[in-house]
């Protein structure tokens, strides 16, 4: 019965940790990617929240690629999914905008 | 939760600065305790002195071996050292744009500087030309050709007043240079040098010519004109947009023959003249693009009857540039002004428009001395102003006052518009990239990537195990995503349902391993294996014969469907826990 226990417990350890190692391994690159715009940003002087938008969604696009499974896909990564699609439509927004200044000029 | 307080820290970040993307200047940020600290500013411009430094010294060193060489006729080193010197300029100027010095003290050094290098440069190419004319005088004086002495003699003439101005011009610097060097504590020792070479450059050609127009001037037979062709200035001193009278008469004209006589200034030829019944002609010279100095002026008759040399000085004019308050359009400014020496309007001037201190556009006056040029400037506030360097012309340069222009940001023009929506245009490319962005995003929630597997079915066994394990998925969703939950297995008793739910809880030990291997093989796609392939994957190693046991009894259990005796289920698990220690240690 001790054994039988063990072994569940290392299968439940084993198999959540791959997955915490993907969802800490895709926190640090998102971070590292933001701070990476901050930073050139900065040193351009030129901060620009459109842009820092568009890269920001460009990183986490590729990320959630990256760390999506293709026969299960974690909570997390769904409620990430919503968050990019909500961010499309705001590029989507940011771009008429853009549009609509170029006409301006 | 860590990530959110990352994204939160990130945003909050940049949301300090969005508003004010300049991070400090002594001018934007008052509070600052260097702001009221002079010796902070001077510490800044102790800094950029520090790259301009090396640069300024080098300039006050160049012309010193530059004149020492052309002294000396020494061309080719003398076209080396102004080829540096050349380079150094452009360095300097390269640099004080980047630094953004334009403004600062260093921008009359860097005039002067500019006008010392043309000075130089015109100086290198009149003493190459000046030792040309020595060869030829040799040439021609031994074949006794008189007319080709004369004209050597008289663009000699031409070449010593010219490098006299030049001289008085190189001068002018002298005050500037110094100034700066004394300021930077720089040696000058060269730069002086070449003040007294340059001095004696043009007390050797002072000399020579004057030996030259000696031995020219042969003297008349009593009762004889010294000269054939005689050319009368009547106005000595000119300035910008003013003529000069030039008359003369040709003694040695037919009466009633209309001849033609050429007419030079600065030994360039500038027309042939037409002379009247007596001989007489007359042309009138308008300044335009003559350099303030000295010009020389002789007439020619049929290549072989000289004038005598006169000359007339062109005077500098001041000049005034006025600027109209630039109109904005849109994003664009237009600039309006005109330009004038005294009341008179300069035509066909270059006018450059500075913006920051650099230049942004270039155009020219018309006739009446009004120019007009339309500029786009970026959103925000801009210093502008016009310039006038007075290059090729007899005109001192000016610069008009400066402007402050604010040039609006069109997304904030948007904003501003009584409403988005009542330009139906507008409105229609809001509507069309909301609806393509909605449509994208909702693809992108439906999309399944490539190789997907739709879930199975699942049949619940009886003992209700996979309810309430399902119930009980963590939120990061790591063990139920990847193998099914094992929280409540029921220990298997005997017959059926017995062997199905030993099945069943042996496949999370098939899983797991075949992940152990495939991670510790580096094998990127573990979920494709099968028992027996994982049982030939693990060839060579230690575990071999543990990972073979248990996908052998697994295989019996999974897919024959018999029945698995206690003790074959003890060997498996034992099997599987020989084969993750190893590969995993025991402590894991």
């Amino acid at each position: 019965m001790s054994t039988r226990c063990d072994i569940l417990f290392r299968v439940h350890f084993y198999t959540q940790s791959i997955s915490m190692m993907k969802k800490h391994l895709a926190i640090s690159a998102l971070a590292a990617w933001v701070l990476l715009i901050i930073g050139f940003m900065v040193l351009a002087r030129t901060l620009d929240l459109e842009i820092f938008f568009v890269l920001w969604l460009i990183g986490i696009l590729i990320i959630v690629e990256l760390v999506s499974d293709h026969v299960a896909t974690p909570r997390y990564l769904g409620s990430l999914k919503l968050v990019i699609a909500a961010g499309v439509i705001l590029f989507g927004v940011i771009v008429a905008r853009k549009i609509l200044e170029i006409l301006a000029r | 939760m860590v990530s959110a307080i990352l994204v939160l820290a990130c945003l909050v970040l940049i949301g300090m600065q969005a508003w004010s993307p300049l991070l400090y200047s002594p001018r934007s940020d008052a509070r600052a305790e260097d702001h009221t600290n002079p010796a902070a500013l001077d510490r800044v411009t102790g800094d950029r002195a520090a790259q301009v430094l090396p640069l300024v010294s080098d300039l006050l060193n160049s012309p010193g071996s530059l004149v020492l060489n052309i002294k000396g006729r020494d061309f080719e080193y003398a076209a080396r050292d102004l080829q540096e010197y050349r380079e150094i300029s452009r360095n300097l100027d390269s640099l004080i744009i980047n630094l953004e010095m334009t403004e600062s003290e260093l921008d009359e050094f860097r005039r002067a500087n500019q006008q010392n290098l043309q000075i130089l440069t015109e100086l290198f190419n009149g003493t190459e030309r000046w030792e040309e004319l020595q060869t030829l005088e040799i040439r021609y004086r031994d074949t006794g050709d008189s007319q080709m002495l004369t004209s050597i003699t008289y663009e000699g003439e031409a070449l010593r007043r010219r490098i006299q101005d030049l001289y008085r011009d190189y001068l002018d610097q002298d005050q500037v240079m110094l100034e700066t060097a004394d300021k930077f504590a720089l040696d000058t020792t060269d730069y002086r040098q070449s003040v007294t070479d340059f001095r004696e450059i043009v007390q050797q050609v002072d000399q020579n010519q004057e030996e030259r127009m000696d031995a020219l001037q042969v003297p008349a037979p009593p009762g004889e004109r010294p000269y054939k062709l005689t050319l009368l200035i009547e106005n000595g001193r000119v300035s910008y947009r003013e003529n000069v009278a030039m008359q003369g008469l040709l003694w040695v004209h037919e009466k009633g023959r209309a001849d033609e006589v050429d007419l030079f200034i600065d030994s360039h030829k500038v027309g042939t003249i037409v002379t009247g019944p007596d001989g007489s002609f007359r042309y009138d010279h308008l300044v335009e693009r003559d350099r303030a100095g000295t010009h020389t002026v002789f007439a020619v008759y049929s290549g072989s009857v000289f004038s005598e040399i006169r000359t007339f000085l062109v005077e500098t004019e001041s000049t005034s540039l006025d600027l109209e308050f630039p109109s904005l359009q849109g994003g664009h400014a237009l600039f309006t002004g005109l330009l004038r020496a005294g009341t008179t309007p300069v035509q066909n001037a270059h006018i450059e428009i500075l913006a920051e201190g650099k230049r942004a556009a270039t155009t020219f006056t018309g006739t009446d001395g009004h120019f007009s040029v339309e500029l786009k400037l970026s959103p925000g506030t801009h210093r502008a102003k016009a310039l006038f360097s007075g290059e090729t012309y007899p005109l001192a340069p000016s610069e008009s006052v400066t402007y402050e222009i604010s040039i609006p940001d069109p997304s904030l023009q948007l904003q501003s518009e009584t409403g988005l929506l009542a330009n139906p245009l507008h409105a229609g490319i809001l509507a069309v990239s909301v609806c393509a962005s909605c449509l994208i995003a909702f693809f992108y929630l439906r999309r399944r990537r490539p190789g997907y597997i739709p879930p199975a079915p699942v049949f619940h066994l009886p003992g209700g195990g996979a309810e309430e394990g399902a119930g009980e998925k963590e939120e990061g969703g790591s063990a139920a995503d990847l193998v099914p939950s094992l929280g409540d297995l029921p220990i298997p008793d005997s017959g059926e349902a017995g062997d199905a739910d030993t099945r069943g809880e042996l496949y999370p030990l098939f899983s797991t391993l075949r992940m152990a291997v495939s991670r510790h093989l580096a094998f990127f796609h573990p979920l494709s294996l099968t028992p027996r392939e994982l049982c030939t994957m693990c060839r060579g190693l230690p575990i071999r014969s543990a990972v073979c046991r248990f996908t052998e009894g697994y295989e019996k259990a999974r897919y024959a469907g018999g029945a698995v005796s206690e003790g074959d289920r003890e060997l498996m698990v034992q099997s599987y826990s020989s084969a993750i220690e190893n590969l995993e240690g025991r402590d894991h």
